[in-house]
């Protein structure tokens, strides 16, 4: 019970007025730049970078954490009210999020994201301090055919996406890992589908697609839908904040989706996103009620937004204890440790752990401080949906054109969310469910990559994915996850047929 | 529009015709240098090209023998639809001209309009202090470089 | 009424807003904010590099420093951006070996031509390195048991990045049957490293440091000219016998047709500011050692840089090709 000690060591080193200024400075500039579409976690960490000069390392270094706790769960914010996600790893929470906020509960919405967002957090950070060690040696066990299998398991969730029309579904899919192969393609150093625009070699940026595929094609469906929505006020808004029913009903949810979160979080280059899709789809594997996920159902926010901030936690276990930075996040955070002259790796932990307790106890209170002013803010922010029509949806395109540009200050990436804006009309037109694209999109470029690097290590030799045990249980789930529709097809039409 | 039947395959006929598309052009992207175990860069976006065109035409088949559900789209006020896609390109080929705050100030105040069709100007100015306002923390307290133009 | 005067209030109060334009008075170079541009995102390490130098020229530049980020495509997004603004001294450019690579390739249309260089400020090294839960101890250990095994998996930031190009190199002159295995980011092939998913890396110093202190990594050698300052018992493999010094390097230029003398006074700035002992503790912390060339010699020096990776990716059969 070393370690408790030491953390409450650590409370004590924290809670100064400095340090808990820092702490919640950081956690509400950290929710404002997670809230606002194109400027994520990574970016708000460098922006803050320089205010840090001057401070001493501890309250520093909380003060960016922070800030990397409050942008993960300030993504679900204006993902709920305005179906602008603000982050990529907030990109699931639109699905039941804005169709609740539609429904007239925007203040549950939001609560539950925050609450959800808290446990997730709390959870990953009791990881990290006592598991540290054998966790990031398990990290390593992760090779590149590992992630193709992991990068698999989570695309296998397509099919059961587009159960209500299967070849629709799966055509999005299609799409979005056709999209996803634009760019330089790392293994051969061929510039794919980029038609010598040098902003598509790194590839289609992925915020602006999401932007233009969820919020302005909405724009544009309200538009369409007339004068009426535009016009005067929306229903009353009820559900204030969630119910301890709301919450018992969820613990299951949330408390997979953390441990999903945590253990996702914790590999190298996986990260919040992919830890939101994977436990969305799982939540609603084992729900009792699948059928109510994406028309505005409460789990469907639990599951992605628990995940998400649990790998805040969970990116910092490599990076702790084995220096590897597992995110463009944590890459960041190195650089400010180091300006501390502190360098993160198995060396701090045993020279130094009086500040990664320190450390882990100002983790702590940044997700507590997000927490507090979540739960305060989200009946100021649950307003959103009383400003009328005519004035919001102009203001949601403005943000989208700034956030798209934010991201890498290119106005080829405005065009391309626009582009994408109504190619997401035209979907929701045409009955195509934009999920499939959204996940394949995500997962494709990084399956494709590592199914490429393990065979180059294996020097073309297909069976290493059936050979290495973590490999072939992950493609075997998988491979199961995506026959199961047809499976239940099958079986539905024979009943039909019996009776 | 209102009554086609086929709408689900005349989309599949445009996505097989988009499949060959990117079949076709993946087939140049062949990889500089051999490795051995290299999978080259055509091979992933040929497969996914090909499971497009197989998609697509499953989509049609489908559709023609009546084996799914046929969609009816209405495109009764698709005019509005696309006065603002129109508008929203528009606006982009602006920015870098005219400037983003002055741009997106116009911008918006069209779209308020387009909203009511009536010249509101509580609502617009409301519209614009929000654009200003916005426009205000990404540029100066967030420090993104939006476009400058002509016009402030 | 009560709304004219809502409008009125409004629009002064967004002349107020904006009205803090950059004024127009005054001779001397700099008479406003330097735009510089980084090709890589927020906290890369490109970026990372420029915005401790902003802050160690300020004493030495009237004006301030804005950095601008115009990530991707190797830095083809930030040469085409930056060959774009007006060449007045106000507009300028880090740049790193991509700066001949990634136009060398065919992926970026400007290139050095299009460019006047002001100054390189550090050069860095690139080593190789392998787990010391491996058996080998030396280049020569590892070179046997490569030929024996007939090949070994190695890690690299993709093809035709300069480690690549030096790897192969090396491996080419060594006989040894490589794969490389292209990773993202420096985090990613040490995971795969210290897994042992791949058998060796190249990297840089900087980014295996803790892994070297805390003895989970062992250095083979390393592609600098002379052994690298901070790891004096690690060859260089130009003394091995090997041919292949791939130094890396980061300077500053600005758009072609800037005036000599906004080059000569940013070039004299970095010059002063290189004498700071914070830039240099930052440049020791950071694996990056302190290689001032003014505009003139660095100009070289790129030319010399562009022959030298033009010929050897020309030897890798990656030359310009579309």
């Amino acid at each position: 019970m070393g370690s408790a000690f030491l953390l409450l060591d650590g409370f004590k080193d924290v809670l100064t007025w400095n340090g808990l200024l820092s702490v919640f400075v950081g956690s509400a500039f950290g929710i404002t730049i997670g809230a606002l579409p194109g400027l994520n976690a990574s970016m708000g960490v460098a922006l803050l970078l320089p205010l840090t000069y001057g401070m001493a390392p501890l309250p520093a270094v909380v003060m960016l954490l922070s800030i990397y706790c409050g942008a993960i769960y300030g993504g679900s914010i204006t993902a709920i009210l305005l179906r602008t996600p603000g982050t990529t790893a907030a990109a699931c929470t639109v699905f039941d999020g804005y169709e609740m906020a539609q429904n007239g509960e925007p203040g549950r919405a939001l609560s539950m994201a925050a609450t959800a967002s808290f446990i997730g957090g709390i959870f990953s950070v009791i990881v990290l301090v006592f598991l540290s060690p054998p966790l990031a040696r398990m990290a390593l066990m992760f090779g590149p055919a590992e992630y193709f299998a992991l990068c698999f398991f989570g695309l296998s969730i397509i099919t059961s996406l587009s159960t209500d029309n299967m070849i629709k579904g799966l055509v999005s899919a299609v799409a979005g890992l056709l999209l996803g192969t634009v760019g330089i393609d790392i293994v051969t150093g061929v510039s794919r589908f980029t038609f010598d625009m040098p902003e598509l070699l790194n590839g289609v940026s992925f915020i602006p697609v999401l932007i233009g595929l969820f919020a302005v094609s909405q724009v544009l469906v309200t538009y369409e839908k007339g004068t009426d929505d535009l016009g005067g006020a929306k229903q009353k808004i009820s559900g204030v904040t969630i119910s301890w029913k709301d919450l018992r009903d969820c613990s299951g949810t949330i408390a997979r989706s953390s441990v999903i979160g945590t253990i996702v979080g914790i590999l190298p280059g996986a990260g919040a996103t992919m830890a939101s899709f994977i436990s969305y789809n799982e939540a609603r594997r084992w729900s009792k009620h699948p059928e109510l996920y994406g028309k505005g159902f409460i789990e469907g926010i639990a599951a992605p937004e628990s995940a998400n901030n649990a790998a805040t936690g969970g990116a910092m276990v490599p990076l702790l204890s084995l220096g590897i930075p597992g995110s463009e996040t944590t890459a960041v955070l190195i650089g400010a440790f180091m300006i501390q002259g502190l360098r993160p790796g198995p060396l701090l932990f045993r020279e130094n752990p009086q500040l990664i307790y320190g450390l882990f106890a100002g983790m702590v209170l940044a997700n507590i401080a997000f927490f507090v002013l979540g739960m305060l803010g989200s009946k100021l922010f649950a307003q959103v949906t009383k400003i009328p029509n005519r004035i919001l949806l102009p203001v949601i395109l403005l943000f989208a054109s700034i956030g798209s540009f934010a991201e890498s200050n290119s106005l080829t990436d405005v065009f391309l969310m626009y582009f994408f804006g109504v190619v997401g009309y035209f979907m929701r037109k045409f009955e195509f469910p934009v999920a499939p694209l959204v996940l394949a999109l995500v997962l494709g470029p990084m399956a494709e990559s590592n199914l490429r690097r393990a065979l180059i290590i294996s020097a073309g030799n297909w069976s290493t994915f059936a050979t290495r045990p973590i490999s072939a249980v992950l493609l075997l789930i998988g491979f199961l996850t995506l026959i199961m529709p047809f499976v239940r097809m099958v079986k539905d039409r024979k009943k039909a047929v019996a009776a | 529009m209102k009554n086609f039947k086929y709408v689900n395959s005349v989309l599949g006929a445009i996505l097989f015709l988009f499949g060959i598309w990117c079949f076709v052009k993946s087939g140049e992207y062949v990889p500089l240098i051999e490795m051995e175990g290299q999978v080259g860069a055509n091979v992933f976006p040929e497969l996914f090209s090909g499971a497009l065109m197989f998609l697509a035409a499953l989509m049609v088949i489908l559709d023609v023998k009546n084996f799914t559900k046929p969609t009816f789209v209405s495109f009764e006020s698709f005019g509005i639809v696309a006065v603002i896609s129109v508008l929203c390109f528009v606006f982009w080929y602006c920015i870098p001209k005219a400037g983003f705050l002055f741009s997106a100030c116009i911008f918006t105040c069209v779209l308020t309009f387009l909203a009511t069709r009536k010249i509101r100007p509580l609502d617009l100015v409301s519209v614009v202090v929000v654009t200003g306002l916005i426009y205000f923390v990404f540029a100066t307290l967030l420090k993104v470089p939006l476009p400058h133009g002509f016009f402030i | 009424m009560k709304q004219t005067k809502t409008v009125v209030m409004v629009v002064l109060a967004l002349i107020a807003l904006f009205g803090a334009m950059p004024g127009t008075a005054g001779a001397a170079y700099p008479e406003k904010p330097i735009e510089w541009v980084i090709w890589s995102s927020p906290g890369g390490g490109a970026d990372i590099f420029v915005r401790s130098m902003a802050r160690i020229l300020e004493p030495f530049v009237p004006q301030p420093f804005v950095p601008v980020n115009k990530s991707g495509g190797g830095g083809a997004v930030g040469m085409a951006y930056a060959a774009s603004k007006a060449a007045d001294g106000y507009t300028i450019l880090a740049v790193t070996p991509n700066f001949v690579l990634t136009p060398a390739l065919g992926r970026s249309a400007k290139g050095p031509a299009d460019f006047d260089a002001i100054a390189r400020v550090a050069v860095e090294t690139n080593v190789v390195a392998v787990s010391t839960k491996s058996p080998y101890k030396t280049w020569d250990e590892f070179t046997a048991y490569a030929k024996e095994k007939g090949g070994v998996s190695w890690g690299t930031f993709g093809v035709g990045t300069s480690d690549h190009v030096a790897s192969a190199k090396l491996s080419k002159l060594a006989g040894i049957n490589s794969r490389f295995v292209p990773f993202e980011g420096g985090g990613d092939s040490l995971a795969s490293l210290l897994g042992g998913h791949i058998d060796v890396l190249t990297n840089n110093p900087s980014e295996l440091a803790e892994q070297i202190a805390a003895g989970e990594v062992r250095l083979l050698g390393s592609f600098s000219e002379e052994r690298w300052k901070p790891y004096p018992d690690v060859p260089a493999f130009k003394e091995l016998g090997y041919d292949v010094v791939v130094p890396t390097w980061r300077g500053v230029v600005a758009p072609k047709g800037t005036p000599k003398e906004a080059i000569d006074f940013l070039s004299n700035a970095i010059q002063k500011a290189m004498t700071e002992k914070t830039f240099l503790d930052y440049l020791a912390d950071n694996g990056l050692e302190p290689a001032y060339q003014n505009g003139t010699d660095f100009a070289l020096f790129v030319a010399e840089q562009d022959g030298f990776y033009k010929q050897e990716l020309a030897a890798l059969g990656l030359s310009n090709k579309k």
